[in-house]
């Protein structure tokens, strides 16, 4: 657990379908990497939905934080809609976060799972290049921000609406001196990890996990290694890829 | 908080500063809240429940969200008993009221880890987490068959001479009997509930949203059947009652208490909110202000008809 965690009362600056920006008093800075959970209704005469969300932090400004997501469910849907000035539940920051950079490092970001990498772009402009993967174009969350930080910047779409026509991973090449980090679908993440595995490359995944509390005292967010069970939400979410056992999808 | 509020209470012999502990499963081995809560403002905890050996549970997902609640498919995962002891019970403050709970699948095994647990300096009482499914009886629970329940707390009864709990699983037709075979068997008191069988489909593929298929069901949408079995079981025997389920804030505690409760445990909440117990505290001293209530031991049973 990192020991900076609070659960703090927040305050929603305002939000809409893609993301939330919220003011967090007290919040104790973060690594780009980790999560936080927003618990959406703080009152628990009330609490629905009831558990919190797991969401990277997508960027942060001493106590406001910015989260982006896509609505899949009741809990985004109302994380969406909540108006500004409301009362938001933020726990965190929580999970290890990417470790700093040793070379030259690729970030291949697919889906909601960008929202976990525009920090580590934005901290190492000079050490990473970026592949970012979607349906189409408006899944590319982030996309202005990664243009401004001017980093490399390839984009695959499987509509061909943005970028090269196919999936992130067909731009991925990396080579034995780079370090790959992941984050995004499971299947995206294991194909990313085979071919920086054949490449020689480290390969780091930050996953996603049905959460509960997002501090370990739940045991609800597992998944399968090669020691054993390990928790996403303490152990990671970012693991060294070659740990993962990819047969057993989370 | 009202300063002239006593909110001391007392559990089979165990005296509580106040009447708010932190239910097995949902609080790991304590440590994990520290830099959330002081622990020592709450009335006790009750770790993670322990097996004889380090267990590992079910695969993933685990859990999944309802309406007002959660379905868990935790399954056994613990560190085992001689971790506990050795590597977190010396951690946590002292003072604090530390309930060990166990469980196993077979009725020699649970005897043996309270024999372990005996006298493990730092532990207060143990629970004995009856919820397990019991392998010779083809699966079902310790606690739903009254002559495998009592077989169980005999057995763990003379292991020990700790104070016993016996947690009570919901998933039996009648409460009230299994609460009088633990009363029978010398157990010092009771805890219940635990989670509420259940389960969910994922309609659009067709599949149990767990892979466990069936799971237990806790958080707010399982409170009313918990303070109905309290009430019941408050009627049915004298051995002081631990209520738990779905508690989510001091007004929730006052219920149970008026039914029969001398102490709670708060579970899923904890996860929405780490110091969700000490919240529920405070809610419960500005309920006692409110009322003119002097002491919360008061409340116990003072349930109005
Ligand atoms: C560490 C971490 C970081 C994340 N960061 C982001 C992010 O930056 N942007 C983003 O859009 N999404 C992110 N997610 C996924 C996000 O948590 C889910 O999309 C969200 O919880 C769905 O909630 P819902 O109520 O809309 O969906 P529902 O399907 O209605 O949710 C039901 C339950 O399942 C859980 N759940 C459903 N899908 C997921 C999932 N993919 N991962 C974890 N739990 C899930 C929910 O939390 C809830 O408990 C992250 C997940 C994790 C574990
Ligand atoms: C994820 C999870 C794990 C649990 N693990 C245990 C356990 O190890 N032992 C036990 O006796 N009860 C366990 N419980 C049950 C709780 O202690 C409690 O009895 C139940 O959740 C009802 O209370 P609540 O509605 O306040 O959560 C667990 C509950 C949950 C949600
Ligand atoms: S989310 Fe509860 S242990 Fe990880």
């Amino acid at each position: 657990m990192s020991s900076a965690a609070k659960h703090i009362l927040g305050r929603v600056i305002e939000s809409g379908p893609l993301g939330i920006r919220v003011q967090a008093p007290g919040w104790a800075g973060h690594r780009p990497g980790q999560f936080a959970m927003l618990t959406l209704n703080p009152d628990p005469h009330y609490p629905d939905p009831l558990l919190p969300r797991p969401m990277a932090v997508y960027r942060g400004k001493g106590e406001e934080l910015e989260f982006r997501f896509k609505i899949v469910g009741r809990g985004t849907a109302r994380l969406a809609e909540l108006v500004p000035g409301s009362s938001i539940g933020v726990l965190g920051p929580l999970g290890n976060g990417f470790p700093d950079p040793s070379g030259s490092t690729i970030l291949v970001g697919g889906g909601t799972g960008i929202a976990s990498l525009y920090e580590y772009a934005k901290a190492h402009p000079d050490d990473v290049r970026v592949i970012l993967g979607g349906r189409s174009h408006a899944d590319i969350l982030g996309l202005d921000d990664f243009q401004t930080l001017g980093v490399p910047l390839a984009i695959a779409t499987d509509d061909g609406s943005l970028g090269e026509r196919g999936l992130v991973t067909d731009l991925l090449k990396p080579d034995s001196n780079d370090s790959v980090f992941v984050c995004g679908p499971w299947p995206m993440m294991r194909a990313a990890y085979q071919i920086a595995s054949d490449a020689g490359s480290r390969c780091l995944v930050s996953l996603e996990a049905h959460m509960a509390c997002g501090i370990g005292i739940c045991l609800g967010c597992v998944v399968a290694t090669d020691q054993g069970f390990r928790y996403v939400c303490t152990h990671g979410p970012v693991f060294d890829a070659e740990r993962v056992d990819w047969e057993h999808a989370l | 908080m009202s300063a002239a509020v006593d909110f001391s209470t007392d559990l089979c012999g165990v005296a509580l500063r106040n009447p708010i502990l932190l239910a097995s499963g949902t609080c790991g081995y304590g440590t994990e809240l520290e830099g959330f809560i002081n622990l020592n403002e709450l009335g006790g905890i009750v770790c993670k429940s322990l097996t004889l050996e380090p267990r590992s549970g079910n695969p993933p997902p685990r859990i999944t969200e309802v309406p007002a609640g959660m379905i868990n498919a935790i399954s056994l995962e613990n560190v085992g008993v001689e971790a506990f002891i050795k590597e977190k019970l010396p951690v946590l403050p002292k003072g604090l009221p530390v309930f060990a709970s166990a469980f196993e699948t077979e009725i020699d095994r649970y005897a043996e880890v309270c024999a372990r647990l005996d006298g493990a300096p730092g532990v207060a009482a143990i629970e004995l987490n009856a919820s397990c499914p019991h392998v010779k009886s083809g699966g079902i629970e310790f606690g739903q068959d009254p002559q495998v329940l009592a077989a169980l707390v005999r057995a763990c009864r003379a292991a020990t001479d700790a104070k016993l709990l016996v947690k009570l699983s919901p998933n039996v037709t009648s409460i009230a009997e299994m609460a009088r075979v633990c009363e029978g068997e010398g157990a010092d008191g009771l805890s219940l509930i635990n989670a509420v069988q259940a389960m969910a489909v994922n309609v659009e593929t067709r599949r149990p949203a767990l892979p466990n298929v069936l799971g237990g069901l806790s958080g707010p949408a399982i409170r009313p059947i918990a303070l109905r079995m309290v009430y019941q079981v408050r009627q049915a025997v004298d051995l002081p009652i631990c209520g738990i389920g779905g508690i989510a804030t001091g007004e929730d505690t006052v219920a149970f208490m008026l039914c029969g409760a001398s102490a709670v445990q708060v579970g899923t909440m904890t996860y929405t909110n780490p110091e969700a117990g000490l919240v529920i505290r405070d809610q419960l001293a500005a309920y006692c202000a409110r009322h003119g209530v002097a002491a919360v031991r008061e409340l116990i049973g003072a349930l109005e008809k």
